[in-house]
């Protein structure tokens, strides 16, 4: 590919600088049509896509964060920051920050835990078990239903005094008085519930294809060592799917962080809090509610999208940072095992 | 290879001319049509019925957008914002639009000219259509007092008559209605073994009790005011909203979920003896769910009272938006769905709609062909006027819809008991720190 490249520059050169004799003439550079273009022409949709529904709403977006743009205000102005100090001083903008990282701890970590336990199950080699592919497709099924129905069929099952999980709570003994839904843990726990129910198949999924994509000849050679199971599983599938376990931490973090169609159909962020706060109310309803109901401050929600849009940023910078530097760290410590402690050469090594 | 490249070049064609065509359309045209804006079918259904009719033969056509309330706000605020994109007339609901109407002199045409017509007008909606400057901008099409619709058959169980006047006088007052709700929930019959409900959603008394208020949410200064109706007293909305979840008076279902429907058809657990609905409520709700999924049928087993208190909910303002080159056409059209005979009478026939025109609407309650077979036969307009009549429309602000949602839900924590409203004072605490990080332009004291 690069020779081609070096091909085709030099023939542009031989175009720009003619002979002499000829740079009288002066002859039209003329356009010629190459294959290569059409490279150019099939990303051109994306990029014009991207530029009007993606870059232009955020740039836009920015903007708006410095006016006092609101509602059907004709006489738009720049304020500078107020709006980024306004929202400094709203707990209720901090504890919607706080209730999204809350929902994001509470259905992540059992989300990869059992999609690493399935993944494991469903492509082990040794566990054979009948049905893989149908209970792999019950598990993934909650993914495809849309979130709307997802939030009321919930919603029903919870809801006092006619759902079925209510009912049966109070059978087992809870007091009748209890609403799950003017109660902050319970509605969060519920929330982060679906969310988990919702995605831990696709995560599942995800894994069992970095799982199958290992080389099998590194678990034999380890069965022949005479490894167990379970040995297998924490030396050899867990370092091996790592970047899988990394890409699906990514994306599920700043998925998290902008979640807003469970939260906003279940409960529209109730039940509220002291000191006007709400428990269920995510950064991305917060923005929603603030920018498309009542007095419609498009200028404050257009703020607090900044904020997350920093937050996102730096979280996925740290992400990405302390991934990677692991990386680095543990060739090192592969080699220094290899070569022993006095290894030296790593300098030379990084470029490669 | 040619026929390769030409394929090459035509699928990029069609991508990027797909992409192309999403940007393309927008943009209306103006001068010939007069673009009526609206939120439901039905009034769509009006104007091809009563207005844009062969008869009338208009000369110019009438278009119609029907534009659900969700999005309405938010084309009309970049309408006004971009004075582009905007219909001639607009159908503004009463609570959600109150911020139009109020900078009425910025955004819509001053209707003073139509103001003579404003005597056969309800006077709430004449003051609902009143701006800050005291002008008017809008005409109200319907008037939507609420009522007390309830079960003849449990009446007669509890009280041993159906006969609205009779009944009215046990729901007279929020103290009345306390008592009668004992009464129902103490009855044991071979029909009624645990008793009834007087409503389904405690909470549903919330918007009574934010209609009747003699006070709006803003003061004169731009202050927070909450009327002592909502807080002080026995009879209080905290009170008795803790007196109906303390006692079990209720189906403890929410407004609007399943249960709460269910009982309208009879087929919940609970037997529920009444809704707060407002006019349209008897049709849209009550009618459309009266047919339970195991056979029940509630329907000619239902009549309407006044109840405790009066209040309203929802209402259609027709508004001219300013600047329209349609001005004349467009007052007509107001002024046509506020005072014509022929569709005010025949409309609120075919719909059970109350309107509004006060001597109309009298004629009806004398006309036996506007009996509501639904209500038993009941010709429901001499309560709708009864109603109506009482209603204080000075207490309508913007801030309407997004307060009585705050209000609503510290009083339903005060009911429940929930610690950080433990006392009514407390739960009024928390409930202006709530409007305060709405981030209103209110005064929170």
């Amino acid at each position: 590919m690069r020779q081609t490249d070096k091909a085709a520059a030099a023939e542009g050169v031989g175009e720009i600088a003619p002979p002499a004799e000829a740079q009288e003439k002066k002859p039209k550079k003329k356009f010629r049509w190459k294959e290569d273009y059409f490279g150019i022409v099939f990303i051109i949709p994306f990029f014009a896509v991207y530029a009007l529904f993606s870059l232009y709403p955020m740039i836009y977006s920015i903007i708006l964060s410095i006016t006092d743009y609101e509602g059907y205000n004709q006489a738009i102005g720049i304020i500078g920051f107020d709006n980024f100090v306004w929202l400094a001083t709203q707990q209720r903008f901090w504890q919607s920050f706080l209730n999204t990282v809350m929902i994001f701890c509470m259905n992540f970590v059992p989300q990869m835990l059992f999609a690493l336990i399935f993944a494991a199950m469903f492509t082990g080699k040794t566990y054979k078990m009948r049905g893989k592919g149908a209970f792999k497709a019950i598990y993934y099924l909650p993914n495809i239903l849309t979130a709307t129905s997802v939030a009321v069929m919930f919603y029903t099952l919870f809801a006092r005094p006619s759902g079925g999980l209510w009912q049966l709570f109070v059978k087992m003994g809870m007091e009748e008085s209890i609403n799950f839904y003017l109660m902050p843990w319970p509605s969060r726990i519920i929330i982060a519930f679906i969310q988990f129910w919702m995605w831990f198949g696709n995560s599942m999924i995800t894994l069992s294809a970095g799982i199958l994509g290992i080389n099998p000849s590194v678990f034999e050679a380890a069965q022949l060592d005479g490894a167990t199971q379970k040995d297998i599983f924490i030396h050899i599938t867990l370092p091996l799917i790592k970047p899988i376990v990394v890409y699906s931490l990514v994306v599920s973090t700043l998925g998290g962080l902008q979640v807003f169609d469970i939260p906003y159909l279940f409960l529209s962020g109730g039940p509220v809090m002291e000191g006007g706060r709400n428990a269920t109310e995510t950064i991305a309803v917060y923005i929603y509610k603030m920018a498309f109901t009542g007095e419609m401050r498009y200028n404050v929600a257009s703020a607090a999208s900044v904020y997350l849009f920093v937050i996102c940023m730096i979280v996925s910078f740290v992400l990405f940072r302390v991934t990677s530097s692991n990386e680095l760290k543990s060739e090192e410590r592969a080699r220094r095992r290899i070569w022993g402690k006095g290894y030296q050469g790593k300098g030379e090594e990084k470029g490669v | 290879m040619k026929g390769k490249k030409l394929l090459t070049i035509a699928l990029s064609a069609a991508l990027v001319g797909s992409a192309a065509g999403m940007l393309a359309g927008c943009g209306e045209g103006k001068g010939t049509e007069l673009v009526y804006w609206c939120f439901d079918a039905d009034m769509a259904q009006q104007v091809t019925d009563y207005y844009d009719t062969e008869e009338r033969a208009l000369e110019y056509d009438v278009k119609v957008e029907v534009v659900p309330l969700e999005s309405m706000l938010t084309r009309l605020d970049n309408g006004f914002r971009s004075g582009k994109n905007l219909p001639d007339v607009v159908a503004l609901e009463a609570e959600s639009f109150k911020k139009y109407i109020d900078d009425g002199a910025t955004l819509l045409e001053n209707l003073d000219d139509l103001k003579g017509l404003t005597s056969e007008m309800y006077d709430y909606t004449v003051e609902g259509a009143t701006g800050d400057d005291g002008h008017l901008y809008a005409l109200a099409t319907n008037v939507t007092p609420g009522i007390f619709a309830y079960r003849r058959s449990m009446a007669k169980a509890a009280f041993g008559t159906d006969d609205p006047a009779e009944i009215q006088k046990h729901f007279d007052s929020w103290e009345h209605f306390l008592e009668s709700a004992k009464t129902l929930s103490e009855l044991r019959t071979e029909e009624y073994p645990e008793g009834i409900k007087v409503i389904s959603s405690y909470m549903d008394i919330g918007k009574v009790f934010c209609g009747s208020r003699s006070e709006g949410w803003v003061d004169a200064n731009g202050n927070l005011a909450i009327d002592a109706s909502l807080t002080e007293g026995e009879y209080s909305m905290m009170e008795v909203a803790k007196q109906l979840h303390v006692n079990g008076y209720t189906g403890e279902q929410t407004s609007g979920d399943g249960g709460w429907y269910a009982g309208i058809s009879d087929s919940d657990d609970d037997k529920i003896f009444g809704y707060f609905q407002a006019t349209w409520g008897i049709n849209t709700n009550l009618a459309n769910n009266c047919e339970g999924s195991s056979g029940t049928n509630t329907s000619g087993d239902w009549a309407i009272i006044e109840g405790p208190a009066p209040y309203f909910e929802g209402g259609t303002y027709h508004a001219v938006i300013k600047g329209t080159d349609m001005l004349e056409e467009a007052k007509d059209f107001v002024e046509f769905f506020s005072t014509d005979k022929g569709y005010l009478t025949n409309w609120a026939k075919e719909h059970g709609d109350f309107m509004n025109h006060k001597s109309y609407m009298e004629e009806l309650v004398s006309d036996t062909t506007a009996n509501n077979a639904f209500l038993g036969g009941q010709n429901p307009y001499s309560t709708f006027i009864a109603a109506a009549d009482k209603i204080n429309g000075e207490i309508i602000t913007r801030y309407d819809g997004e307060i009585n949602g705050y209000f609503e839900a510290w009083a339903t924590n005060y009911a429940e008991g929930k610690s950080e409203a433990a006392t009514v004072d407390a739960a009024v605490e928390q409930f202006k720190q709530m409007v305060a990080a709405a981030g209103l332009s209110i005064n929170v004291g």
